[in-house]
């Protein structure tokens, strides 16, 4: 019963740093890119700065 | 395209009999290496003669990253690569010429190797069928990839260490292949052995195949 | 998509709608949303109204990270691949710019890919790592092979041998994965290599295929407002190299025919 709860809690930290390091990987990258993009839309000019 | 394959091949030779490059450098490293393994392994005869198959492969693997290095590093010389441009040679027969000529020059040192480890590490030989099917099927897909891969490196800074770095996770599969090809061989693995040569034959065709296809575009901007 | 709209005619002054000084777009910012959206389900789902599985225990929600991010990525890889092929074939600015994201966000998820596996492996198998898993072995070399790709794209050289250069790793790379899936699948099988699987199709309902569903779908349009964002970015990294590149050019034509009249240096 024990066992179980602490195999319980094992899991739960795993779980944990799963999601948690899903969440700071993704979310860093986010901010990443948009500040790099805002970035560099300063450096170009009007016209220039869509694909389309 | 076929005379440019054996012009392109016969070029690389040359210069490799005129240097000797791969006889000089790349021989004494593979000796090395199988020196290394056994310092390593603590010279414990039954692991390293479990590991034959494992460590050749490597030892081939990292031999193959110098010798390609090399290959590509030949064509870098100023106005080299805009002459081959401008040359009537076909970029697939470059390739192709280039694919043999590090076949050829990999077949030799492994050659030195497989001697090497037959008498240093009491390999007994069995499964030659085995073996003699997997390893010009297995160098095959190495020299391909080299192929690729040097002169696409060889225009980039920090080339020395970017080179492995595209190689040999391209050919962990033939690593895997050739490996368990061997360990069938000597009776260190079960299972049918001769599907991982089918595996190594498929992995030739598709980095052959691959290169062929890209070497008309790599040449342009590398 | 876009809120760009022309430059304003002389004499109408301020009336023109500032350009895009990001790259968050009418369109992203819906996407966003409904990422946000599906963000909230799937993490509602994961963690409330499922249960821990029979079998694997909590784990199982490490599960709805570690599937749809493989799926994902391998969707990121292919997108990856027949945008290289078709960039080596037109070789226009969309496809290089597309296979740049896709390569990235790809690397991204299978890392996270392989971290879920590892944690789910720790209190499963009592190992962080099981060479005899195919799904890990085999996200582990692609993971290596594209962040070659990554590696490659971001050194600097001039823009249309790096485009090339990439292009023909993305397409190396993706024609590997199926022999790279099949070879550690065979390694696996010969060390009975105990693997991740997703609660079984037979044994998966209710919520808990809910919650995988809905992992698929925010991962999925995660990926596809990131994949925009990136897009952008890289076309405006491009722009921005080629407008410095055109003021220094233009500066030292400057200074040579200045030079030639002899009025010395200009600054």
């Amino acid at each position: 019963m024990i066992a179980q709860q602490i195999q319980n809690g094992e899991a739960w930290t795993y779980v944990g740093i799963t999601w948690g390091a899903t969440a700071v990987v993704l979310g860093g990258y986010v901010l990443l890119i948009l500040r790099r993009g805002k970035a560099l839309s300063k450096r170009v000019p009007e016209d220039k700065r869509r694909w389309m | 395209m076929w005379h440019d394959v054996w012009l392109v091949c016969r070029k690389d030779l040359r210069i490799e009999a005129r240097t000797r490059v791969t006889l000089n450098h790349v021989a004494p490293f593979v000796l090395t290496v199988v020196m290394l393994f056994a310092f390593a392994l603590d010279a414990d005869t039954t692991l390293l003669r479990r590991a034959t198959g494992g460590l050749f492969w490597v030892t081939v693997l990292f031999a193959a990253n110098a010798i390609a290095q090399r290959s590509a590093s030949v064509d870098r010389p100023d106005g080299l690569p805009d002459a081959l441009r401008l040359s009537n040679l076909s970029p697939a027969g470059m390739f192709l010429g280039k694919t043999l000529s590090l076949f050829l020059q990999l077949t030799a040192t492994e050659l030195v190797l497989a001697v090497a480890m037959v008498l240093m590490y009491d390999v007994r030989l069995r499964g030659i069928a085995l073996i003699l099917a997997s390893i010009p099927l297995g160098t095959l897909a190495i020299a391909a990839v080299g192929s690729v891969y040097g002169p696409l490196a060889a225009g980039l800074q920090g080339r020395e260490s970017i080179l492995p770095l595209l190689m040999l996770p391209a050919l962990a599969p033939v690593l895997l292949a050739a490996t368990n090809a061997f360990g069938v061989a000597f009776g260190t693995t079960v299972g049918p052995g001769w599907r991982w040569v089918v595996m190594l034959g498929m992995l030739g065709a598709i980095y052959v195949a691959a290169g062929t296809a890209t070497s008309a575009a790599l040449l342009e901007e590398t | 998509m876009t809120d760009q709209t022309s430059a304003a005619p002389a004499g109408t002054a301020d009336t023109a709608k500032p350009v895009a000084m990001s790259t968050s777009s009418r369109g992203t910012k819906a996407l966003g949303l409904l990422t946000l959206v599906s963000a909230v389900f799937t993490i509602l789902y994961s963690f409330w109204f499922s249960k821990a599985d029979v079998e694997l225990g909590n784990t199982v929600r490490i599960l709805y990270v570690h599937v749809p991010t493989v799926s994902i990525a391998y969707l990121c890889m292919l997108v990856n691949a027949g945008a290289s092929a078709f960039y080596l074939w037109k070789r226009t600015a969309f496809p290089d710019l597309l296979a740049a994201a896709t390569g990235e966000i790809g690397v991204l998820l299978l890392g996270l890919t392989i971290l879920a596996g590892m944690m789910w492996g720790k209190p499963t198998w009592g190992t962080f790592w099981e060479w005899g898993d195919p799904r890990l072995t085999s996200t582990l070399l692609l993971f290596l092979m594209y962040l070659g790709y990554v590696t490659v794209r971001n050194i600097p050289a001039p823009r249309s041998a790096r485009n090339t250069r990439s292009a023909v790793i993305g397409i190396i790379s993706a024609l590997l994965i199926y022999p790279v899936k099949m070879s550690t699948e065979w390694w696996g099988s010969l060390h009975q290599g105990r693997t991740i699987s997703a609660p079984g199709a037979s044994k998966i309902h209710g919520a808990q295929e809910f919650a995988l569903y809905s992992g698929f779908l925010t991962f999925m349009l995660f990926a596809a407002w990131l994949t925009i964002h990136r897009f952008r970015v890289g076309w405006l990294q491009d722009q921005a190299d080629a407008t410095e590149l055109d003021a220094v050019i233009a500066d030292r034509r400057a200074e040579a025919g200045a030079e030639q009249f002899g009025l010395g240096e200009v600054h």
